[in-house]
This record gives C-alpha cells, structure tokens and sequence, in this order.
C-alpha cells in the first residue's frame, strides 16, 4: 500500500484555531466582558437610563457571541476525533492511504502547511517544524540530543527523502508503538528509525529499541497528562466513593485496632507488568465459595501495589459487582500475634478477628506475615489449618495472603489442606523491559522530588547493569534501590543531571565489579588477550588461542545472548595448567582473580547432589545458587566435572542452554555473565601417549571425544553444549624449564615486596630445579614443591640467622641445595 | 467554517453537555449509594441483630422491641440521606436542564439582545 500525506482539508482546522483563538480575539473578548460588566454595575448603582440599558445589553450580546466564537474555536478543532484510526489502516483494502486522515491535530499542525502538492520543499520546512516544536521536546531531552544537531543530521543524511517514504515510516513506528492515531511523537520516531538515520544514531550510543522505547515514554506522558485535565471523563467523574457503604455491615472494632492500608510508594502505582494480576485477583475473590488468593512474590515485586489498586477498585466501584462497596483490611499477623502473648492467647486472637470478620459481611481480608503463624512444627501448623479451615472454604470473608516465592515453594505448596482453599496468583520478579517503563513512568515525579534531571540513558543503564545482580532482590525494587541511592550520591555532589556513570560507579561499588570499563576497554583486552594470559602461563598455546577465540567470538556480539558468555571443557592430565588458565582469565577479562569461583564437583556425586546445589525445603540455600548469585560476573571453575552425578549435568544442561537456573525458592540465577570452566583428567592416558613434545596429531579431537563418551564419561548433549573441549598437552622439559623461571620471577617479587631481597636466578639454578622437580606425571606440581623445599628454606633460614641484608641478590649454588632436595 | 460552527452549536456541543449531565447522574447516584440505600432500607444497622434464642415472654418482647430499634435507626437513616440525594436532584436537574437549553439558544439570545439593545439606544 502506498501512504501520502495530503492534510489541506485538514490544515484548514488548524487555521481556524489558531485565528478563533487569537490574541487579538481574546483581547476583545476580555475588553467586551470587562466593558460589560461595568455597563451592568453602572446600570444597577449609577445611571438608569436607556441609552445604558442599550449600551449594556449592546456589550452583553458581542460578549456573549465573541465567548461563543472563542469557546467554538478552543474545543472544537483540537478535540474533534480524526476520522480515520490505525486500525483503519491496517484493515484498509485501498492502493492508497492518507495518513493525514488518521494523524491528530498536533501532528497536522507540527508538520506545517503545504501546497497543492506537497513537495521536498514542503517536507523539509515541515521537518524542520516538527523537530523545533514543542512536541518534539520531551522525546530529545530525554534522549539528550541536540535538536539543531537532529535537523542537520537529517539534511545531510536524508536528502532525498519523499512524503511518500516519511509517511510509510510515520505508519511503521506507529506499528511499534501503538496508538489510536498517528502522533508527532511517531513522526518524530520515523524520522530517527529511518534506516540511513542508523548510523548518526549508533553515534550517540542509542539503538532503535532506544528510539522506540522514546517514542513510547513520549506518547504514555503526553496522553497521561491530557488524561488528568479531561475533569469531564466518566472516569474521572466517579472516582469518588459512597457514602453509608458499611451501614449494612457489622462493626469490626477488633480487627480496625490492626488493620491499615499500608503506604505506598511513589512507583507501587504503576502496575505495568501487572495488569492482569489484579483481574485475577478480582475475578477469584468475587467467587462464591473458595474465593481466597495467595498472592506469592518476593517482597519489593510489588505485591504491595498491586493491594492498593485492588483498595481503588473495590472503594470506587469498578472492581466487580459482588465486591464494590466492600472494606478491604490490611493485617499484619505478625503484629495481631505480638499482642496475644501466649501461644493459646496467638490462637484465641486469630480466632477472634476471623469471626469479626465474617460477622461483619463485607471485608476483604489481606493478611501478610502469614510466616508467623505457620510455624516450623509440624503440630502447630495443624492446628492453625483448623482454625483457618472454616473461614476459607465459606464466601463471608474473602482472604488475600501474601506470601514471599520461599515461603511458598518450601512451606505452602506441600501444605495440601491450606492449599485446597487458595488460588494462586503468582508475582514473578519484573523482567527489565517492563522495569524499563515502569521507571520510565516514575521518573517525572522523582525528578521533582530530588531536583534531578534524569535523561533515559541514565535508566537504560541502571536496568542493564542490575539485570544479572542480586536475585534474591526482584525487579522493580532493585532497580528502585540503586537509584534512590545514586540519586542521594548525585545530589551530595550538588549536579543537577544523574548520569550513567552515577549508576556505574554505584554497581561497581557493590559488585566489584566495574561495569563502565568492562564495556569500554573490553575490546583493547580481548584482542590483547593471548598475549596476557601468554604472560603468566608457559605452553598450552592451543589451549588459550581456543579460550579467546571462542570468547572474541562471543563477545562481538555474534554470541546468542541466553547463554553465558563461554562454556569449555579443560581436559588433560594433573597440574599442567588448567585452573592456572581459569585464574589467568578471571584476571585479564573481570579485572582480578578474585573473580573467580570454584567448586569440586567430586562432592556432587550422591542423591542430595542437587539439592546441596541449587537448595531444597530443609537447605534453602545452595552452594552453586548462592554463589552464582554472590558473583555474577566471574568465572566458574568446575573441577572433576565428570565425578558429579548425571543428575547434575542433566542441571547444567539448562545453565548451557538458558543462561540461567531456577533454585528450590524459585528464585532465578543469571549466568549470562559468566564465564564456565568444567575441567577432567579423564583421558589423561590417552592424551599422554597421544601428545609428545606438544604436537598434536589430525583427529585428535575427534578421537578424544569418541574415548569420553564410549567411557560413557560425559553424555554426547552435555558434551556438545561446550562451546569448545580444549586439551591440554603434558609438560616437556622445555616448558617445566620456562615454568621454573615464571615461578623464581613471582618468588622474587615476593621476597623483594617483603625483605628487599632477591635470588639471583641462575641456569645452573633453574637446571638443578628442573632435575628434581620434573615429572611429566605430576605436571607442574613437583617444580613447586621443589623450589619450596630447597629454595625458599635456604632463604628462609638465612634471613632468620640475619644474614641477609637488603639489596642483595642471594647466591645459592645448586650443589649446597642438594641435601634439601627430597627425591 | 460556518458548517462546522453549526455542527459544533448544535449536535457536538450539546452531545457533550448530554454525556456530561448523565456522567454527572451517575456521580450522584455513586456517592449517595442510592442503589444501596433503596436495597438495605430496613436493614438492621450494622447488623446489630439479636436473635431469640427461648425464654420468657419478656425477653422476647426485649428482642422484638431491640430489632425493631436497630432496624428504625437504619431507617431513619437511609431515609435521610435518600431525602438529601432528592433535595440535590431537585437543584441539579433544572440546573442541567437549563444550562443546555441556553446554550442551545446561545446564538439566538445573542441576536436578540443586539436588537433590543438598538431598541434602547434608538429610543
């Protein structure tokens, strides 16, 4: 379908506007009322004659026609429905469309006037109209670009754009975020999305999402304040509650001493990500019998909203017939227990208030804290479901209870008698785009409350850097914590604009890691990254050349972003480098070793394996969730991998896979950032004999596989979610040599940082080292050993008799090592 | 112009004072909760309710009597509230009615009071 824009009809309302409304009309208007009403005043108190009588009733009469004209020219244009929709669009059978017909009167007025025929001309003053009026501003505040620079960008770039092709990219953007009618905000987006606009807008560090995302956060604000000033909407009109609502119900003094709606926070009243969860709450309670919810979700999800607007809707008449008019009470049982004392007097409280309740008819009990009535033994919990039992199954007491997603996987879902009376309405953490909108909608009122600007990449950021963090917090509220606390950092530096790097600095701050830079210099360190991790580790050059391939590969952005960021399998004998590689790694690509993390998965070989991993009803915290969740970004080592049991592979499958695990909490992990390294000594036979002096024959890959799995080793799919299985070769004597150096040098360091002095390396020295400390065997190991047990003791013992002074270079000939040497 | 002044004065105007004198109805029914007045007219108040439960003559009387009271308060009541939501109809709908009828004559008492302002001036 071809899309012109022809708004002549259309422009003509905006002229009538704008003349019906003036300055010049509303002079007169003032200047006639004003001059009306002292005719009138005159006329009452002053002179009664007929020549004031018609003065005065000669002004009323052009007041009131003026008012008119004024009145017509204000209300109608701007508030007469374009005759067409988007729908109308979309459902057109035509060859050819109008979009001026379905564009609002901001739009046609933005995009200006034109001739006949709208032409380039026409197009580039309409442009240049549109980016330069005042609904053009929200969008390039928000985005921080400078719009003369927007007008110049699209000159150069869009020369030759037509109204035919503007008009297809208005109608495209308005596809991606849609609305009624076409406004300027979808105009101002086709021109941004315009494919030869790409590149200009890669430059300022934005992204088509970006853009859409703009244009969506500029047509919700625009259409939520026009919403507030239509006093006259059915909406706005009853939104007020009844009187005597309760006069037909029974008094609650009890229950009232406890009972409050809890306060809210500026964001618990958005519900976007929710909307449907409070018509499920509402169609539930509405039931006649069995009308109870658990509502389950981490605390900071927003369950406390999602309360609040169910108390909008039920006090203000659009929740659902059987409900409206009704009480909605809010208890802490935590509290109601604290009074009672006694465990009998908890009880007899408990018992009390429900009876109250259902006495009175018409309460909506929400009851949180239910953790503290559900106690651990097995016998109190009976009993408590006895006195809950009746109240829960009849309809005169409707129960929401809300309950955190631990409470409920390991204490509610196996309670078969509480259940039976409960539906479940779960909360499940927010994912980041709707964080996004959720901040979004927020942003104006935290912007005045903190005196802050605060542009959308600062939000961008602040939902990207605390996607993968702190789980056991869940969106929105996390995000909400991080930016209450940079914006408490920005205003104590007295800026007026909360930046990304506020919200960087804040996360490296808790994470250590530093997120800024990660992005940044990211692309200087994998390219240098060979010869880094060469700096530290002697030999296994295919080893590392696999490693950072895989990873340059994954991280230009060619890698699907579901998994994490590389998955390899080390195999290969004992100490010939392979956690030395992970360490190194940790350091050159998070910034230190400390990144690092390690599990023996030899301890993961029994029935439990599992549950001690990612938690259970009697462990709620697991060792790889909690430790994944501590260190997101990092690199997880996991020794022996093939000990573990096919229980847990079958769970790494998922991390390989998804990029991230659920724990029996139902907490959700990320390992998007993490780099995982599953290392095995199986095959180390067949590498031995298969690799001499570190050259590796054809197929021997293939060959290797092939031994594993008919060893029934690893299972082939786990076996092919690595992303590469790397061998490490045995150590010559060549490389136990350069070994020995590496380790001298770092003991040097050592013994220089602490004592100023230094051993004077030798290749008589690193000679006699490697006669003792080689065996292929072994790996690296030995030299260790070696060099502890003759030279760092022979230091030792010097600088204890106090023959050392600082600056030397000790001399230790090989021959007065000799006797320490253990063979 | 012209047609969409006539358009405006005469169907898209007085559409919306209509929808606004409805929305204003259905306000004044909401906020006085005359559905639920009407409905629970005779309602015990607050469901203070006894109920008998055997006894002497005496007592049953008491209970008659202490629900007839509990039923009268309601009454009295409801009725008032009821009699309020009547007296604010009886001022809100002339109110209504009025205000549409002069804007619908608007133009025309416009031109009228041109004419008889010329007849005094003239005079």
């Amino acid at each position: 379908m071809n899309f012109v824009y022809d708004s002549r009809i259309r422009y003509q309302d905006v002229v009538s506007h704008r003349l019906l409304t003036s300055a010049p009309v509303k002079i007169t208007l003032t200047v006639l009322l004003l001059a009306a009403l002292l005719g009138w005043l005159s006329l009452l108190f002053f002179v009664s004659t007929n020549i004031m009588y018609g003065l005065a009733f000669l002004l009323t009469s052009l007041a009131g026609a003026n008012l008119l004209i004024f009145t017509f020219g204000a209300t109608y244009f701007k508030y007469l429905p374009p005759s067409k929709t988007l729908v109308d669009i979309s459902q057109s059978k035509t060859d050819q469309f109008n979009i001026a017909d379905a564009a609002t009167f901001e739009l046609i007025s933005a995009l200006g006037r034109h001739g006949r025929q709208p032409n380039k001309k026409h197009l580039d003053r309409g442009l240049r109209r549109l980016i330069k009026s005042k609904y053009s501003r929200f969008i390039t505040r928000r985005l921080e670009i400078d719009r003369q620079k927007l007008i110049a960008a699209f000159e150069t770039v869009l020369p030759d754009l037509t109204w035919p092709d503007f008009s297809a990219g208005i109608v495209k953007t308005a596809s991606l975020v849609p609305h009624r009618y076409l406004t300027p905000d979808h105009a101002l987006g086709a021109i941004m999305l315009h494919p030869a606009m790409q590149a200009v807008i890669r430059s300022i560090d934005l992204t088509d999402k970006d853009i859409t995302f703009a244009v969506w956060w500029g047509i919700e604000q625009r259409f939520g304040q026009q919403q507030k000033r239509r006093w006259w909407d059915a909406s706005r009109l009853l939104s007020f509650s009844g009187v005597g609502l309760s006069w037909a119900s029974g008094y609650t003094p009890f229950v009232d001493k406890f009972a409050r709606l809890p306060p809210g926070n500026i964001w618990d009243d958005q519900l976007l990500g929710h909307e449907t969860k409070v018509d499920e709450l509402i169609n539930t309670l509405a039931r006649q019998r069995q009308s109870n919810v658990l509502l389950v979700g981490d605390p900071g999800v927003g369950r406390i909203g999602i309360i609040r607007e169910l108390y909008r809707r039920v006090k203000f008449n659009y929740a659902h017939p059987d409900l409206n008019g009704h009480r909605l009470l809010y208890i802490n049982l935590g509290e109601l227990m604290a009074q009672g004392g006694t465990s009998a007097g908890q009880y007899s409280f408990v018992s009390q208030a429900l009876h109250e309740m259902e006495r009175a008819g018409n309460i909506i009990a929400v009851i949180d804290g239910l953790s503290s009535i559900l106690g651990r033994n097995k016998e109190q919990r009976v009993n408590l479901t006895d006195i809950l039992s009746p109240f829960l199954s009849s309809a005169a007491v409707r129960v929401v209870v809300i309950t955190s997603t631990e409470e409920y996987h390991l204490r509610l879902k196996t309670n078969q008698e509480l259940n039976h009376y409960f539906e479940v309405v779960m909360l499940p953490s927010l994912d980041p785009d709707a964080t996004l909108q959720r901040l979004a909608l927020t942003v104006p009122g935290i912007e005045k409350q903190s005196r802050l600007t605060i542009p959308y990449k600062t939000i961008r950021a602040l939902v990207r850097g605390t996607t993968s963090i702190l789980p056991q917090i869940p969106f929105p509220e996390r995000a909400f914590d991080f930016l209450e606390e940079a914006i408490v950092a920005a205003q104590q530096e007295k800026t007026a604009v909360l930046t990304p790097t506020h919200i960087q600095t804040l996360i490296s701050r808790k994470t250590g890691i530093n997120l800024g830079e990660l992005a940044s210099s990211e692309k200087a360190r994998l390219l240098n990254l060979e010869d880094i991790m060469h700096l530290r580790m002697v030999n296994q050059n295919h080893a590392i050349r696999a490693v950072v391939k895989a990873l340059v590969r994954a991280r230009a952005e060619v890698r699907s972003p579901k998994r994490p960021i590389g998955a390899f399998l080390f195999l290969g004998p004992t100490g010939v480098g392979k956690t030395e590689t992970a360490k190194t790694l940790a350091e050159a690509y998070f910034g230190s070793e400390d990144h690092m993390v390690r599990l023996d998965m030899s301890e993961f070989q029994g029935p439990d394996a599992v549950s001690s991993l990612i938690g259970s009803a009697d462990r709620p915290v697991g060792r790889l969730t909690s430790l994944i969740g501590d260190h997101p970004y990092t690199v997880l080592l996991l020794d022996e991998f093939e000990k573990a049991s096919p229980q847990v592979h079958q769970l790494f499958l998922q991390v390989f896979d998804e990029g991230r695990l659920t724990d029996a909490a139902g907490r959700n992990y990320s390992f998007l950032h993490s780099i995982i390294i599953a290392t095995s000594n199986a095959g180390a036979e067949f590498i031995r004999r298969a690799i001499k002096d570190g050259q590796v024959p054809d197929g021997f890959d293939a060959q290797l596989k092939d031994l594993i799995l008919s060893k029934n080793l690893l299972r082939p799919e786990l076996l092919n979610r690595f992303d590469d299985v790397i061998t490490y070769s045995p150590l010559t004597p060549e490389h136990i040599t350069a070994i020995a150096r590496l380790m001298l040098r770092s003991l040097n360091k050592r013994l220089d940082a602490r004592h100023g002095i230094t051993v004077k390396i030798t290749d008589e020295l690193v000679e006699f080292l490697v006669s003792i400390g080689y065996n292929p065997e072994f790996g690296a190991r030995p030299m260790n050993r070696a060099i502890q047990d003759t030279i760092e003791y022979s230091v030792a013992q010097q600088i204890i008799s106090g023959l050392t002074t600082p600056g030397q270079a000790i001399i230790l000939p090989p021959a007065s090592l000799e006797p320490l040497a253990k063979k | 112009m012209i047609a969409q002044y006539f358009h405006w004065q005469f169907v898209y105007a007085p559409r919306w004072l209509l929808e606004l004198m409805l929305n204003l109805q259905r306000a004044s029914l909401q906020i006085f909760s005359l559905k639920l007045m009407l409905t629970t007219l005779i309602a015990p108040w607050h469901r203070d309710k006894l109920s008998w439960q055997g006894g002497t003559p005496t007592q049953f009387a008491m209970t008659i009597a202490w629900n007839l009271i509990s039923r009268g308060i309601g009454l009295i009541i409801r009725t008032g509230v009821i009699i309020i939501w009547l007296i604010l109809e009886a001022i809100l709908i002339p109110i209504s009615i009025l205000t549409l009828l002069l804007f619908l004559l608007w133009p025309f008492l416009s031109l009228i009071l041109f004419a008889v302002s010329f007849g005094f001036l003239l005079s």
